[in-house]
């Protein structure tokens, strides 16, 4: 794991080194950053949704109601209800606060680990790098889902479960991000200089390394809040997720999936629309930062 | 026998039967005229797969199903589960002073590689269940000693009097296998099974399928029809529902209650229920605070609606439960009705408790299992009106075993089937405190139902058994430990090419009946 | 470039252990006992004491471990539990079946990267980069059990080309039943690689020697094949080497869903079941496919790509 590891495409490549190059936006998109603004948007209108979903939903996303079992969009269940009578539109806005609070708290702890974890081994490299890596490596070796399903099995069900298992394994992509870049810094002129100045290993690995290494981190943390929304979802399915009543996008999508044969799409679609639409707009402000992050350098 | 309900069904995908087929026309009705056919491979898709064909081992229904198919036992159920009929034994009594069964064996009954069955392969069969680390040791308990005093006569000496004797030489797990494996090591002959049942076994691809053939030797003459059955392993019941529907399979266990609607507007194919044996109920920790209180229990019960668990859950395909134990036994109790839904005298029932005000509980629920998610969030809805808050936890199948064994859990649903004909199984582990996991998890001890228990089983006349097993029913049913739910029968979706399949209630296929149509 | 190997495969040897270890200690702490699962609720306490002693459940944890490696370090990977016979047989059925999906997984995850990537660079303002750019975003929020059952609804019954899931008899017929499940795996790292050889190929864009064969008159067509996709195929294989665990992950879901009978669905088995010495021993499978995956990716990028070393 020694060459292949530089080749991790994390990051855009607008932010990796060489002459600037025509992006992946039209230039008008990207002269005004609007991909940031319009990404900023989505997500905002979905963080929104989920903060005031009481005021947004007219019904409750977990009150039974057997008469109104499947029924499909109308003026008053805008998604239409699901197996047992739930208004979709209401469990849909409700989920976001789940799976998004879930997703984005999920992303601290790992950052942070990774963040020491890939100092340390990138600036002192040696036998503290040999040891850490073989470290990095162990989890890498284990199949990602393997590894958190059985963490969730230890710990039991619950968004608890959920947040240690993710970062037990995500640590280590910031692991590897941030060691890369520690190691080019730590061949730069001034880290000789700060050192022949006296000034202490720690106040130079907090003052100087942490926030050149962090832009990068900063930006794959996009893409790893949708690869946790994916995450959730997929244990929710799995049944291993977060606990009902309390409505989540991968749930409601494992239950929609066996009324799809009767014509019932709505379980299954609207959630995954969510989904979907949340990392849309996470990828879009991920690319959007990207781009003003190297228009800064 | 075990239902194994696992993570798999979470696995319920994008279904697809009726979307391939959901043209037109009306009911899947089969071609009741046509002509008895012999030949054919029958193809049966099910969701697991077998843990092994030694039959003291496994208690998983996909094993039972298949070991039914290959050795014979002594009796085995008639199919309406009123009691057994002779198999490999012709005949049965019991001695005078009622502590001895004498069996004859048929003389015309051979293994599959040709050896006569003998008295001796009977004796060596049952002693492999009696031991200590086999799952049904605690039926062949009650066998003292064996006598073989001819290659066609067994002498069972039993503990004490015990009338369900001949129902438990039914049981799948007392199979007769060849005396000492014929030779060979335990291992090698669970690959390579020899029975005496009416099909052989062929070969097992493991993960993916299992085919049995013909026994020409069986002894019932002109049996089986089919000259070979194949169980292929499908885990994702939305995926056997299209292999159905394509054809590429006759027989779909287990389909989803979801799909009832979809296979029964396809022509070429049914949906049917058949009696069985299993009780769906929630059970309660009568040892926590405050579900010990008897008039917390009765208000739980009263509380839930169950005709709209039925509906939403089950499709309508099953009966509201009385009595614990199952209509498909004769010592149903009819004259218990099913609590009907009542929310002021719950709320009556609560007011008179320890808790008048409502309380706070737990209903915990195996990860994956759709439905029991659905009807948890039903009843915690139906409670929340009475006060009672109810928390959803779950937990994966095999954590669920050690919660619920150690009594570390509040509510739970449960469901058990009876592997034996004879209601004494049942009885006892589902209404016992020592004849079973501590009256199905709930901590209820009652000494009268364990007299009640030995007296049914020491009786020899039915109606004195029926009495004692009326009177359990009803202390069940005064104190409600559990809330029996639902009488659930056993659901198939099969070609109507497929002629004379109808398991029983204890679940045995009886596969040597059934033919295929062209 | 022996000591290369030799170094690497000491420094294996460590990531191995902790796995094993990892999942032994991980199974053996989730509550759940295996001859509890294995006899039902039925069966009596004796019962369930006499299986834990035939299979060694009764001794001290560090004992069970001890015992455990032991027996690794002599080629035994013991007794399923679950399925009443030795694992390596069970590996030798199943092994290849995920092997098979996952070679196949990564091809077609390449044959579908390759043109998307070279679309986004070649006309990065053109209607079609933006399509791709939005297909590329939203497979990165499909889960892959969704991407699998609308395959399965579209691919598998509405059009049914492919079977709907399972795993028939013949080569032939099993090759074809993994072709959706093989595209449902290769979809969900499809975005990554993109993304990756879209870098790859822009950097060789800008590189002094396409500029100097362009100065030299070469066409863009010959430049494209000659150096750009040489340069992104070099990438591409350390992109797909680092992904070999989420392709193994992707198996996981994917064998479920499709009913498909490889190490994924025997590993989920063997959870459920709390069948310790066949996770453990599948978990060991997958990490040696990783260890080995990664080795093989340097070997493949030394020889591709002069610059690098083996170091």
């Amino acid at each position: 794991m020694t060459t292949s590891e530089t080749a991790i495409p994390l990051v855009p490549p607008e932010l990796g080194p060489g002459p600037r190059r025509a992006g992946w936006a039209p230039g008008w998109l990207r002269r005004h950053n609007l991909q940031l603004w319009i990404g900023a948007v989505m997500i905002g209108l979905m963080v929104l949704a989920g903060a005031f979903a009481p005021l947004v939903a007219q019904h409750s996303p977990t009150t039974p109601d057997a008469m109104h079992t499947l029924l499909g969009p109308s003026g008053s269940h805008p998604f239409g209800t699901d197996n047992l009578g739930r208004d979709i539109f209401a469990r849909v806005v409700y989920g976001a606060r789940s799976d998004l609070t879930i997703a984005v708290v999920a992303v601290i702890a790992p950052f942070l680990i990774g963040l020491v974890f890939g100092i340390v081994s990138g600036y002192f490299g040696g036998w503290i790098d040999t040891i850490m890596m073989r470290l990095a490596d162990i989890v890498t070796a284990f199949p990602f889902f393997i590894l958190v399903i059985a963490l969730v099995f230890v710990l039991g069900n619950g968004a608890w479960s959920i947040f240690v298992a993710i970062t037990c394994v995500s640590w280590v992509a910031y692991a590897r991000l941030v060691r890369g870049e520690a190691m080019v810094l730590r061949n730069k002129e001034f880290v000789a200089a700060c050192q022949a100045g006296g000034i202490s290993t720690w106040r130079i690995l907090l003052r100087h390394f942490a926030p050149n290494v962090a832009t990068q981190a900063i930006v794959y943390a996009m893409s790893d809040i949708v690869m946790n929304v994916g995450v959730i979802v997929t244990l929710s399915y799995f049944g291993l997720g977060i606990v009902p009543p309390t409505p989540d996008w991968g749930s409601m999508m494992a239950d929609g999936q066996q009324f799809l044969a009767g014509g019932y799409y709505g379980m299954t679609l609207f959630p995954a629309g969510a989904v979907i639409w949340t990392s849309l707009a996470l990828s879009f402000v991920g690319d959007g930062l990207a781009h003003a992050l190297r228009i800064e350098r | 026998m075990i239902r194994r309900r696992t993570l798999t069904s979470a696995f319920v995908i994008a279904a697809a039967a009726s979307l391939a087929a959901c043209s037109s026309g009306s009911g899947g009705s089969g071609a009741s005229d046509a002509k008895l056919q012999s030949g054919g491979n029958l193809v049966m898709a099910r969701a697991d797969e077998p843990t092994s064909l030694l039959p003291s081992v496994p208690t998983d229904n996909a094993a039972i199903w298949i070991i039914e198919e290959i050795y014979s036992t002594l009796t085995v159920p008639a199919q309406n589960g009123s009691g057994v009929r002779p198999s490999l034994a012709t005949s049965w009594k019991q001695s005078a002073d009622k502590l001895s069964w004498t069996f004859d064996l048929r003389k015309d009954a051979k293994f599959a590689d040709g050896r006569p069955v003998t008295s001796a392969d009977v004796k060596f069969s049952i002693e492999q269940v009696q031991k200590k680390s086999s799952p049904f040791a605690f039926i062949d308990s009650i066998i003292t000693a064996m006598d073989t005093p001819d290659a066609h006569t067994i002498v069972f000496h039993t503990a004490k009097p015990w009338a369900p004797f001949p129902a438990d030489m039914a049981l799948f797990a007392n199979s007769i296998v060849p005396d000492n494996y014929g030779g060979k090591s335990a291992q090698a002959f669970a690959q390579h099974p020899v029975g005496s049942g009416p099909f052989k076994f062929d070969s097992w691809t493991k993960g993916s399928s299992l085919k049995i053939v013909k026994n020409p030797d069986y002894w019932a003459k002109g049996t089986p029809k089919l000259d070979s059955v194949t169980f292929t392993v499908v885990p994702d019941s939305n995926t056997r529902a299209t292999q159905l529907s394509s054809g590429q399979i006759q027989i779909n266990e287990y389909p989803s209650n979801s799909s009832i609607q979809a296979v029964s507007k396809t022509p070429g194919l049914k949906f049917t229920s058949f009696p069985s044996s299993e009780v769906d109920y929630l059970g309660m920790n009568t040892s926590r605070k405050p579900l010990n209180d008897v008039n917390v229990r009765k208000a739980i019960r009263l509380a839930i609606d169950k005709e709209a668990i039925l509906k939403s859950v089950y499709y309508n395909r099953a009966t509201l439960a009385g009595g614990y134990l199952s209509p498909t036994t004769w010592a149903h109790d009819a004259s218990i009705k099913p609590t009907a839904f009542d929310l002021a005298a719950a709320k009556a029932a609560l007011a008179k408790s320890s808790v008048p005000n409502g309380f706070t509980t737990t209903i915990t629920i195996s990860s994956g299992d759709q439905d029991a998610s659905a009807e948890a969030q039903l009843i915690q809805a139906d409670l929340a009106k009475i006060g009672i808050t109810l928390k959803i936890k779950s937990l994966d199948p095999a954590s669920q075993y050690s919660t619920k064994g150690a009594g570390n859990y509040d509510m739970a649903f449960g469901l058990y089937t009876t592997d034996i004909v004879d209601p004494d199984e049942i009885a006892r582990f589902a209404g016992t405190f020592s004849g079973g996991v501590h009256t199905v998890y709930t901590w209820f001890n009652n000494a009268q139902m364990n007299r009640l228990a030995d007296s049914a089983s020491s009786a020899s006349d039915q109606a004195a058994r029926k009495k004692d097993y009326d009177q359990m029913q009803q202390i069940i049913n005064d104190n409600v430990p559990y809330i029996p739910l639902f009488y659930v029968p056993g659901n198939y979706s099969y070609s109507s090419k497929v002629h004379g399949f109808a398991p029983g209630a204890t679940g045995n296929y009886f596969l040597e009946d059934v033919w295929l149509s062209k | 470039m022996l000591r290369w190997l030799v170094r690497r495969l000491l420094l294996a040897i460590p990531v191995v252990w902790g796995v094993v270890t990892i999942s032994f200690f991980l199974m053996h702490l989730a509550p759940g006992d295996p001859a509890r699962t294995a006899l039902g609720d039925k069966a009596d306490a004796a019962s369930v004491a006499a299986l834990r002693h035939q299979w060694g459940l009764d001794r001290s944890l560090p004992m069970q471990y001890l015992s455990y490696l032991g027996q690794l370090l002599h080629g035994n990977l013991g007794q399923s539990l679950y399925y009443h016979t030795s694992i390596t047989s069970l590996m030798a059925q199943r092994l290849p079946v995920t092997l098979i999906l996952i070679v196949l997984s990564a091809v077609f995850a390449v044959l579908i990267s390759i043109p998307l990537a070279s679309r986004t660079v070649t006309k990065p303002n053109g209607l079609a980069a933006q399509v791709v750019r939005l297909f590329n975003a939203v497979i990165q929020g499909s889960p892959t059990f969704f991407i699998g059952s609308m395959l399965i609804l579209f691919l598998g019954v509405r059009i049914a080309i492919f079977p709907a899931g399972g795993y028939p008899d013949g080569f032939g017929h099993r090759l074809w039943a993994l072709m959706l499940p093989a595209l449902t795996i290769a979809l969900s790292i499809v975005p990554l690689l993109v993304r990756g050889l879209r870098a790859a190929m822009i950097e060789s864009y800008s590189s002094e020697y396409v500029s100097f064969a362009r100065s030299k008159g070469l066409g863009e067509g010959k430049i494209r094949r000659r150096y750009v996709l040489r340069n992104a195929s070099i990438s591409g294989v350390s992109i797909l080497g680092i992904q070999v665990g989420a392709l193994a992950s992707g198996a996981l879901v994917v064998e479920q869903v499709f009913a498909i009978p490889g190490m994924g669905s025997m590993l989920m088995t063997g959870i459920l079941n709390r069948d310790y010495a066949l996770v453990q021993a599948c978990t060991l499978v997958f990490g040696l496919i990783v260890v080995v995956v990664y080795l093989l990716t340097d070997l493949v990028y030394a020889r591709l790509d002069p610059r690098a070393r083996l170091s």
